[in-house]
Formats: structure tokens, C-alpha cells, sequence
């Protein structure tokens, strides 16, 4: 009875810090849950207004106006202006001509770059035009491709990469420009590189477009897609340009039928 | 020592303990009503974008004052209106000063008529001075916790269908 006595302090020291064992690990759990609390609700957020801006993004690209002239502008206006709508001027110059012109894909990459510019800076997207399955008449292919890609250059060595904003620090590119251009490997490419860059934002458009042929107009299918992610390293400039993606820069470089390198 | 004795030194730990809890219950309790109340601003701005945007087409100043009238966000102030600063290419539509342009002050679009594209719940006059002057919007907003989203829309001004952008700026009273 003396020994439990004389070591009651103890057990009471000893219940006092199995207390402060429990208490800790409470602690412990509450601040990490706390930390991490909302995270998932965040990025939720995040990816919901990505999708808006591309839904909203394509829309906007597909109901705007261009003048027939690209030198002029859609504001102040003279009468001798005619505008036209940027689809209808699209699918026009397409039912020529089975492509479009350098001045065609400048019009609508104008616009698109001037829609997706307060996210410019910070995402790259791609904007393509296609017939995405064999017509009547009328082949798989892809009618019109815009990349905005941010360029990176890497300093770093062998296994320890670092990169760094080149310059240009941004760098936009018409693709599948050529007579080399095909298909199956753009495609193949642009899969691959949508799996490669990370989470995205898409949004998809079916329209349908004429082909002019001696006797009438053949109406097909084709699919305008917006797809938009965080800028990321994906390749050099020279890479774009080389056979798989059949790339130039816009609005720098002339088109040539022997483009695809 | 007696018994009294014998626990005190069990009350440090014990003191620690309680300390300890108490102190990360309210940091917690501080980071869930913070980020409770950042979710509630996210949404808001979600939600005026929406009725302001529409289907992404405002047929003109009209629509766009209509769409505005149906928006009532009690406890939270805001400022939203459609800019054409990022798709305009020459100075004849560059209305506002283009150097000193933020998301929180741009400047909104005005018709052939004047009418200006804006929707807010803020006294007219604030309203006025942050889009003409850039100091007064940065000391208006330096306070200000400031929840900011953009979106393209096309807006029809003239029989032509321009792309522009619609911004939304929502802030605590």
C-alpha cells in the first residue's frame, strides 16, 4: 500500500501524458484535415471555369463577325465595309476551294487569339477544324489547326531538367500546312500530345460545311474542337514544324505547298 | 506532499494538452470559415456569370440591361460588365485608358448610343471613378479581397456580332 502510494504522483503523470498523446494525434489530424480541407472543391472550381471559358470561347468563335477585307476593322465602321459572318466567310472560302487560304486561316487566328487572350498568357490551347470520319465524297482531314503554345528552354542537365521561359516566350502556329500533311500522324500527334499535357478543358462544335463540286453543292460533317490546358513544355518550335505536325508560324511565315518538312 | 501535490505536476501536461487542442480547433474552425467563405464568393461570381452571359450572345444593350435587372446578390458587392479591350485592335475602340487596365477596372463597352454595358450593385458614382481613374481603383480595391472571373461572349451592337468579354469583380462589403 506504501509503494502505491508513494507512486501515485507518478500514475498521474503517466495518465496525464497518455492524455497529451491522444490529444496530439487529435491535433495532428485536425490541423492536416484542415489544411487539406476544400482542396478538391478548389480545383472542382478551377476546371468547372476552364470548361466555361472553352464552351463559351467556341461559341464566341463561331458567332462573330469578320470584315471581307482583313485590313479593315468590325469597329467604326464606314458603309463601304462589308461584314460577313466569320463561319459563313469560312465555309465560303472552303466550298471554293476544298481549303482554306493563308488569308482565311489569319482571319479566323485572329480572332481566336484576340477571344483567348486573357488566358494567353498563362494556358496553351489548340483549335482545329476537321472532318473527323470519311464522307462521301469528302476524306478525313483536318481543315484548319491554331496552336498557341508557350515556348520553354531547357537549362538543366542529363536527369535533372530545368526549364525556363524562352523567347519568344509564346509562339503561335497554323498546322497541317502542306501537301505532306496527313491525317492518321497529325491525329496520332495530337492525341498524344493531349494525354501528355495534364488536365484539359474541351469543348466541340459540330458544323456543317459545302463542298463545291461541277454540278452542286455536297453538304458534310465536320467538328470544330477547343481544347485549352496549363502551359507546359510539349516541344520546340522546330518540332511543330517538323512532319509529324506540318506546322508554320502564323502571320511570320508564307504558306508553301512544300511547308511539311 | 499530499494529494494535491502529488497531481500537480500531472496538470502541466494536462494544461499543455488542453492548450494545444483548444488552439488547433480554432485554427481549423478559422481555415474552414475562410475557405467556406471563398467558396461562397467562387459561386456567387458563377452564378452572376451565368445570368449575365445567357447563352453567350447579347443581342444588345437592351438584353444586356434585362439580364442585369434579374440579378439580386444580397451581401456581397459587385461590378461586371462587357469590355471589348482584349478583341479590339485599333484606337477607335479603345475606350479607356489601355496602360493602366486591370480585370478590376477595365473599362466596359459603350454602344453608338452611349450606353454602357455595365451591371453593378455599387453607389454610380464608385462605379464611374474606378473605370476613369486607375489610382482610385487601386486604393478602392487595396483592401479588398477581390474575386475576378472572365469570359468571352459576342455581343450584336450595329447589325455586326462582335467577340468580346464579359468580366465579373465581386468583393465583401
Amino acid at each position: 500500500m506504501d509503494a502505491l502510494k508513494e507512486n501515485r504522483g507518478q500514475a498521474a503523470v503517466t495518465d496525464a501524458l497518455y492524455f497529451l498523446l491522444i490529444v496530439t494525434s487529435i491535433s495532428v489530424f485536425l490541423f492536416s484535415f484542415s489544411n487539406g480541407y476544400g482542396n478538391t472543391v478548389s480545383a472542382q472550381i478551377v476546371q468547372n471555369y476552364n470548361s466555361d471559358f472553352a464552351t463559351d470561347a467556341l461559341k464566341t468563335i463561331l458567332y462573330s463577325s469578320t470584315p471581307r477585307n482583313p485590313d479593315s476593322s468590325i469597329y467604326g465602321l464606314s458603309s463601304e465595309v462589308e461584314i460577313d459572318q466569320l463561319l459563313a466567310y469560312v465555309k465560303e472560302d472552303y466550298a471554293d476551294k476544298r481549303y482554306l487560304t493563308e488569308k482565311t486561316m489569319l482571319i479566323l487566328a485572329q480572332d481566336i487569339n484576340s477571344i483567348m487572350a486573357p488566358l494567353g498568357d498563362n494556358f496553351d490551347y489548340i483549335f482545329y477544324l476537321s472532318v473527323p470520319r470519311d464522307q462521301e465524297d469528302v476524306r478525313q482531314k483536318f481543315i484548319f489547326i491554331f496552336f498557341h503554345k508557350t515556348n520553354f528552354e531547357n537549362i538543366g542537365t542529363g536527369r535533372f531538367p530545368n526549364f525556363v521561359a524562352d523567347d519568344p516566350p509564346r509562339t503561335d502556329l497554323l498546322c497541317s500546312i502542306g501537301e505532306n500533311a496527313d491525317f492518321g500522324t497529325i491525329n496520332n500527334s495530337l492525341k498524344d500530345l493531349i494525354i501528355r499535357v495534364g488536365d484539359t478543358a474541351q469543348a466541340s462544335a459540330k458544323i456543317t460545311m459545302v463542298a463545291e463540286d461541277e454540278i452542286t453543292f455536297r453538304p458534310f460533317e465536320t467538328q470544330a474542337d477547343l481544347v485549352l490546358w496549363d502551359a507546359t513544355e510539349v516541344g520546340s518550335v522546330p518540332y511543330f514544324k517538323s512532319s509529324e505536325w506540318c506546322c508554320i508560324e502564323a502571320g511570320i511565315e508564307h504558306f508553301d505547298s512544300s511547308a511539311c518538312r | 506532499m499530499g494529494p494535491i501535490g502529488d497531481d500537480l505536476p500531472s496538470l502541466i501536461p494536462l494544461l499543455f494538452a488542453l492548450i494545444m487542442f483548444f488552439s488547433t480547433f480554432t485554427f481549423a474552425f478559422g481555415v474552414f470559415d475562410n475557405k467556406n467563405s471563398k467558396f461562397d464568393s467562387d459561386i456567387k461570381v458563377i452564378k452572376i456569370a451565368k445570368v449575365l452571359k445567357g447563352t453567350s450572345y447579347i443581342s444588345g444593350y437592351e438584353n444586356f440591361k434585362a439580364l442585369c435587372s434579374t440579378l439580386s446578390i444580397p451581401n456581397l458587392k459587385f461590378r461586371a460588365g462587357i469590355t471589348n479591350y482584349y478583341t479590339a485592335t485599333d484606337q477607335y475602340s479603345l475606350q479607356y485608358n489601355a496602360q493602366d487596365a486591370r480585370l478590376y477596372n477595365v473599362g466596359f463597352f459603350l454602344d453608338e448610343a452611349g450606353n454602357e454595358f455595365s451591371c453593378h450593385n455599387i453607389d454610380p458614382a464608385i462605379n464611374s471613378d474606378i473605370s476613369s481613374s486607375p489610382s482610385f481603383a487601386y486604393r478602392f480595391f487595396a483592401d479588398k479581397e477581390i474575386v475576378a472571373r472572365i469570359y468571352p461572349i459576342a455581343v450584336e451592337d450595329n447589325r455586326v456580332i462582335k467577340p468580346m468579354h464579359l468580366v465579373v469583380v465581386t468583393w465583401m462589403p
